[in-house]
């Protein structure tokens, strides 16, 4: 309040100064500066009590201006000058006083929404109109209940307001209606003294997003510790086997290791399938780029798939183009996506079925293809492979393990390094997985190949 | 000996399951999902079944209830499931004579399970 006081003072002080002297040099009082001097002298014996009234009738630019300055300082308000006490001045500061903290309040990120104890609105601001769905402007001095929120918010409001709920912790609400499933975080705090004591100040923020990460991890965690269990039971039961030395015959036993073993490496993929996702959460910051020589990823990605394809009788070929170009990118990301295609193509294919995987390069685009002739996927299914845990609703693809996690890393690694992944299939024909990565350009600086 | 229906979709856990009850000398039946092991509980009516919870086509708590309602107290059931699922299946099928056993288990744990279950089984009921 001082500050403004000072500033309107030195104005008027000012204004006044310019209308002496103008009116002493020229020996003629300009008619606007006149109207002005007695506007000021209005402001000075404080017997003005409306804004407009400190405005001149005249058209020039300085009775413009003027008239600008009055409407300003006049609109700081909603209340008029008539309703307030004291000076003249002391309304002026008031309603700056009021603007600034309406500005203040406007450049909030969280709503904030004032109810007095009538249940009335006296203020909300402009993030709070927008988390409210309603008009600030309109929605001051509105019936909690006119001011078109749902019940159920309406409830929260009315039970605090009547002193039921608890000031306390911020508490949750989501409309059961409400499709885009938006959750808004309330805090509440009542007002016990002073002029506006029973009003109630509500803080609320939209925390949709902060909620659906929070559930995405909880599900991450419980899907994982479920999927874990599985190799870790078969790890325990076939070590046991094996050491109360139930089985006597040899091959049974060399088949106990290999499901260990088998088991193992389940567990191995699936820790690597949940930290790549981790990694991808994190984002592509620490994502390492360098050339990598794509012939060469899938010669050595088909080869680490060769021996399981061999024990399911599966053929699997590989075609590159001649001088396929490289890519700028991750390695080991990339090694990820094209082993968890592999891997999918071969598990999901019967015995004595075929895999290819095939690379080539257009208008700098390359274009790696896994096809296998699999079980497939259903239409239905396809809209939601991609998505994290999923798993498709075919009996078919639920008895062979899976983590779901397998093509929401390899997409997001495509997607990493500016490329996609596309698929087509037929429910018991097999399926084709194509992934689109830029080529690296002529005159891209050439980096060290990493491998 | 007693007459076993297991029902769990991972191959493995059912070979090794099958193999540890052959081996004391129980008639094993075994069966990926719950829907097989209906058929297999209303034809070879066990004396136990050992069930996994989450399966395809038929959960392993619907093929509790099912076989509870067949065989009543004749049929002792051993569910095997996560540990933090374990209440909530206990309180899905909480009734006499059923059992939860959490993941990863051992066939030795498991084998007296079954042991206390025969021997809990009403001699007057007992198939």
């Amino acid at each position: 309040m001082n500050v403004w006081y000072w500033i309107i003072s030195i104005m008027v002080a000012a204004s006044g100064w310019v209308v002496y002297v103008t009116g002493r040099r020229r020996g003629a009082v300009h008619p606007t500066l006149r109207m002005i001097r007695q506007r000021l002298l209005l402001c000075a014996d404080h017997t003005y009590d409306q804004a407009r009234q400190l405005a001149v009738d005249s058209d020039d630019p300085l009775a413009r201006a003027w008239n600008s300055l009055v409407e300003r300082v006049g609109a700081a308000g909603p209340e008029s000058a008539a309703h307030t006490s004291g000076s003249g001045t002391d309304n002026l500061v008031e309603r700056f006083e009021q603007q600034r903290m309406k500005s203040i309040l406007d450049a909030l990120s969280c709503g904030v929404l004032c109810l007095d104890q009538q249940q009335r609105c006296q203020y909300v601001n402009r993030a709070g109109g927008a988390l409210l769905h309603t008009d600030p402007e309109s929605s001051a001095g509105k019936q909690i209940g006119e001011m078109g929120l749902s019940e159920g918010l309406v409830d929260v409001f009315e039970t605090f307001l009547q002193g039921q709920g608890s000031a306390g912790r911020p508490r949750d609400y989501s409309d059961k209606d409400d499709a885009d499933g938006t959750v808004l975080q309330i805090s509440m705090r009542r007002i016990d003294e002073g002029p506006q004591a029973g009003a109630a100040v509500f803080l609320l923020s939209d925390v949709s997003q902060q909620r659906q990460v929070e559930r995405t991890r909880t599900d991450l965690i419980e899907h994982v510790a479920h999927e874990l269990r599985t190799p870790l039971t078969n790890i325990r039961a076939y070590s046991e086997t094996l050491s109360e030395g139930l089985l006597d015959d040899l091959d049974a036993q060399r088949e106990c290791y290999n499901t260990i073993t088998a088991e193992t490496q389940r567990l191995g993929r699936l820790i690597e399938d949940v930290l790549s996702i981790s990694a991808m959460e994190i984002g592509a910051a620490r994502m390492s780029r360098g050339r990598v020589d794509m012939s060469r990823l899938l010669r050595d990605c088909v080869q680490d798939s060769q021996a399981e394809a061999d024990q399911r009788k599966i053929q699997l070929s590989l075609h590159i183009s001649r001088n396929l170009p490289a890519v700028m990118g991750d390695r080991e990301r990339l090694a990820i996506l094209v082993n968890n295609l592999l891997g999918n193509a071969v598990k999901y294919s019967d015995e004595g079925g075929t895999v290819d995987v095939s690379c080539t390069c257009e208008d700098g685009q390359l274009s790696l293809t896994v096809a296998d002739s699999g079980i497939g996927i259903s239409a239905d299914d396809l809209e939601k492979i991609f998505e994290k845990f999923c798993r498709t609703d075919n009996p078919e693809a639920q008895v062979r393990p899976g983590t779901g996690l397998g093509l929401t890393v390899a997409r997001d690694i495509a997607r990493m390094h500016g490329g996609d992944i596309t698929v087509t299939s037929e429910l018991g024909k097999g399926s084709e997985f194509t992934v689109s990565l830029p080529a690296v350009t002529e005159g891209e600086p050439a980096l060290q190949e990493t491998s | 000996m007693a007459v076993i229906v297991i029902a769990e979709d991972d191959q493995h856990i059912r070979r090794v399951l099958e193999m540890w009850l052959k081996k004391n000398n129980h008639e094993v039946y075994a069966a990926e999902n719950g829907q097989i092991a209906c058929g297999l509980v209303a034809e070879k009516r066990p004396s136990i079944l050992i069930t996994d919870v989450n399966m395809p086509v038929m959960s392993g708590v619907e093929l509790v209830r099912y076989a509870k309602e067949e065989l009543g107290d004749a049929l002792g059931a051993l569910v095997l499931t996560s540990r933090c699922d374990r209440e909530t299946v206990t309180e899905q099928i909480a009734t006499e004579g059923v059992q939860v056993l959490a993941k990863p288990f051992s066939p030795t744990r498991v084998l007296s399970y079954i042991n206390e279950m025969l021997e809990s089984i009403p001699a007057a009921v007992r198939s």
